[in-house]
């Protein structure tokens, strides 16, 4: 009998010249127990790297302008500059620009609506009504001006993307056709879908042709609301009466809309369609300043 | 949005550009308005034109905000690009000139031509066809005897600050350029090594 020794070495020479010294995984099929299969062998064990993510404020960042020494500018003095860099440009397609950035929670309700300027900046809106066909009311829409009138056509000629008008009211009556028209993914994408949270879902539809026709829409998109506020050509005071009644609305929005967050105006900007951005102080013009208000008022 | 300190400089480069520069000057209370008249494309001289539209006109219309200054564009290369400088009369006094001026503003479409002058005025016209910008501006101060504003110290200051500033971030842009581009190469190394590792694998298999 040979010495117990030299067959261990044998079978581990055998062993050796195996060419898989891993283990095995036994063939069990996966579904029946998926707990007793170990998937690795692994020794090491990797720690997951976890990078934490630093939480987003609750609050838009607005910044101390008076702490930071920020210049702000009389509206006199912005319009000045606004006018020299924009000299030499047709002036009805130049627009006065305003932001108001908002004092604001991220989340939550903003401030969405429309408003009528003392001095409207564009005063021709392409107005379509949905109303039944050949009804008094279409009759009457177009007589209160507007440019396209009816059901199925109107229907028709937005679905073949032929839109050549740039508000659109529906009346109550045909509020059903609208909503079996599905339109949703064509008028959704311009903004221009009727809805009765937007108003354009009316009862009286010659009233709300007037009233829209010389309103301007603003909301509040990232804690700031833009809106075009003027033409070049406008004069300081016409200005003026714009801005002080577009604030005005804000204000009241901002003290109505909130309920237990804060919402408030931090900082009015003025700038142009190729000009800087000026922060507005407030004022319209400096006390000794040489610049006199009919200075500004001359043909672009 | 943009940061506050971001904000800032770059208002204060606009800012101090449209003060300082070429073309600050005050005109004299004679000048009523000026009219330029020259093509919307290059062709034919129209180049000097508009670069001087571009880049001085903007510095004379803020130091002269009350003075219209008409810039009529339009098609017709083959016309020659021309200024004109509306002046008030010696003799004319200036309240009689208060009447309101029928000046159309500003167009595109050449729906605003040069105006005759009105009764107390005379009008001067610059030819700009083929001439640099700076050559016109010449002309122009020598035609209306504008005084040219120098920078006060302020200004000078803000200047030199702006200047720093730009020569920081052009250190600053080269430098992060040189890092970039040191991790980019070891980046592309650590690449081409592991598809070449990776084949010598597959050919052992």
């Amino acid at each position: 009998m040979a010495p117990i020794d030299r067959c261990l070495a044998s079978v581990a020479k055998l062993a050796l010249s195996q060419p898989s010294i891993r283990p095995v995984v036994p063939t069990i099929p996966r579904f029946l127990a998926p707990a007793l299969i170990q998937s690795r062998q692994a020794s090491v064990i990797r720690t997951k790297k976890t990078t934490k993510k630093k939480a987003v404020p609750k609050d838009f960042k607005r910044h101390n302008l008076e702490k930071r020494e920020f210049p702000q500018h009389t509206l006199c003095d912005a319009m000045r500059v606004l006018r020299a860099i924009e000299v030499g440009q047709p002036p009805a397609s130049i627009k006065y620009e305003i932001h108001i950035n908002l004092k604001t929670a991220r989340n939550g309700p903003v401030i969405k609506s429309s408003i009528r300027l003392p001095h409207p900046v564009q005063s021709d809106w392409q107005i379509a009504v949905i109303c039944p066909e050949g009804s008094d009311i279409a009759t009457a829409a177009t007589a209160a001006g507007a440019v396209a009138v009816g059901e199925e056509t109107l229907f028709e000629a937005i679905r073949q993307e032929k839109i050549d008008f740039d508000r659109l009211i529906c009346h109550e009556n045909s509020e059903k056709a609208l909503n079996k028209a599905g339109l949703g993914r064509i008028l959704g994408p311009k903004g221009l879908m009727p809805s009765k949270r937007m108003k354009t879902i009316v009862n009286d539809v010659v009233k709300s042709i007037r009233d829209s026709a010389g309103a301007a829409d603003y909301r509040e998109r990232q804690g700031v609301i833009r809106m075009a506020i003027g033409q070049l050509g406008h004069t300081p005071d016409q200005l003026k009466a714009n801005i002080q009644a577009l604030l005005k609305k804000v204000k009241v929005e901002c003290a109505e809309i909130s309920e237990e967050v804060s919402k408030e105006v931090h900082e009015v900007i003025l700038s142009t369609t190729n000009g800087p951005a000026l922060s507005l102080n407030g004022k319209l013009n400096e006390a000794e300043s040489t610049l006199t208000v009919e200075a500004l008022s001359s043909v672009m | 949005m943009r940061s506050l300190g971001e904000r800032l400089n770059l208002l204060r480069k606009q800012l101090i550009n449209i003060r300082c520069g070429p073309g600050a000057a005050v005109l004299p209370s004679e000048v009523t308005r000026i009219h330029m008249d020259f093509a919307i494309s290059l062709k034919g001289g129209h180049m000097g034109a508009r670069k001087f539209w571009k880049e001085y006109l903007p510095r004379l219309k803020y130091h002269n905000p009350s003075i219209p200054m008409i810039v009529n564009r339009h098609d017709q290369n083959q016309l020659s690009p021309t200024m004109s400088i509306y002046l008030r009369k010696s003799d004319a006094s200036p309240a009689a000139s208060s009447e309101p001026l029928a000046q159309p503003s500003s167009s595109r479409t050449n729906l605003s031509k040069a105006q005759p002058p009105t009764a107390d005025e005379r009008v001067v016209h610059i030819d700009m066809a083929n001439k640099h910008s700076s050559h016109i501006l010449e002309f122009f101060m020598a035609e209306t005897r504008a005084v040219p504003l120098q920078p006060t110290t302020e200004e000078i200051v803000e200047m030199q600050a702006l200047e720093t500033l730009r020569k920081n971030a052009d250190v600053d842009r080269e430098r992060v350029r040189q890092l970039r581009l040191e991790k980019k190469k070891e980046e592309d190394m650590l690449k081409r090594a592991r598809a070449a590792g990776g084949m010598a694998e597959q050919e052992e298999a």
